[in-house]
């Protein structure tokens, strides 16, 4: 009989294997690779900071008019492919922070304020970069690019004709019947 | 690298066409054998996933120093390298460390980034890649 399992089945499957895992007596225990590191390590900084192939740029701009609050409850993706990159406020008190995502530059992807005692936690999804925190301020989120492959110049032979084009039966007719009249 | 290629030379200049047509010009050039230089065009990911870093950056030159990524948790090098231009062009090689370890080797990943030819240290071309001024590029942390 088939049957679909739910996001609910999977999380109890995920929880049974964990429990089977811990109760293991090996020498080297397993961990979870997808678990990130406790947030009390995230030294929170206000300066350049970079996580994989984005970057955090502290800038003095004024941020655009379609800006918006960041919720807290929830982590905001600003980039999907690989193992991702989200945002996630962090906010107490007064504290805010307000983000516009940029579309029409290479580089800035989104643009942050952060106000008070926020703190803006960049983190990733999927695993591998340990997150970022950042301080109060304006910052651009770059990514990071490379330059483009390199494509060598189409080897041209000077001897052939650069339009492309032959002398046709037509044109070898009329050159021919031009130069009878010519010598007549 | 010579390649010695069989090349029928079927498309002339229409007054060569003519002239052959007319008995003025030889019939000897429209099939000749002639040696024509084929730069092979290399992919530098594709020869570190074949061959491994270490053989690609054999055969480039080290251009200036390595200097030390400031904002590396380990302050690892960095190093800029200029691959040979008749296979993998005029672009030059960044190279440099990943900032977090991997979580089953505990070890730091080499990355390759092709950055153009106008950077003159490994600090430039880092800061190109995010299209940050250098004098800007002063990284706290990297992870």
């Amino acid at each position: 009989m088939n049957r679909t399992l739910t996001d609910a089945d999977l999380a109890v499957f995920a929880d049974s294997i964990a429990a089977d895992m811990a109760a293991l007596d090996v020498a080297e225990p397993v961990r979870p690779t997808r678990r990130l590191p406790p947030l009390t390590d995230v030294p929170v900084m206000g300066g350049v900071q970079a996580q994989g192939d984005v970057l955090i740029l502290p800038i003095d701009r004024a941020m655009p008019h379609w800006a918006q609050p960041l919720p807290h409850d929830r982590a905001i993706p600003i980039v999907t492919t690989g193992n991702g990159h989200a945002l996630r406020a962090l906010t107490r008190g007064t504290g805010r922070v307000d983000w516009a995502p940029i579309h029409d530059d290479g580089h800035v992807i989104a643009v942050v304020h952060i106000a008070g005692d926020a703190v803006l936690l960049l983190e990733q999804p999927g695993g591998g970069h340990t997150p970022l925190a950042v301080g109060a301020g304006c910052y651009e989120i770059r990514r990071q690019r490379e330059a483009a492959p390199w494509a060598p110049a189409e080897h041209r032979d000077p001897w052939q004709d650069p339009s492309g084009r032959t002398l046709g039966a037509a044109g070898a007719l009329f050159v021919a019947a031009a130069s009878v009249v010519v010598v007549d | 690298m010579i390649v010695h290629t069989f090349r029928p030379y079927t498309r002339s200049p229409w007054l060569v066409s003519l002239g052959r047509g007319l008995g003025l010009h030889s019939t000897q050039r429209l099939i000749r054998i002639r040696p024509v230089e084929v730069p092979i065009v290399r992919d530098f990911r594709a020869d570190v996933a074949q061959y491994g870093i270490g053989a690609v950056l054999e055969v480039c030159e080290l251009i200036g120093e390595p200097e030390v990524d400031e904002g590396h948790p380990a302050k690892l090098n960095r190093a800029l390298w200029r691959p040979p231009a008749d296979n993998y062009g005029p672009d030059l090689i960044l190279d440099c460390f990943n900032g977090t370890p991997d979580e089953q080797t505990g070890l730091y990943e080499r990355v390759l980034l092709r950055v153009p030819d106008t950077c003159r240290t490994p600090r430039e071309a880092a800061s190109w890649t995010y299209g940050v001024d250098a004098d800007a590029y002063h990284l706290v942390r990297r992870t």
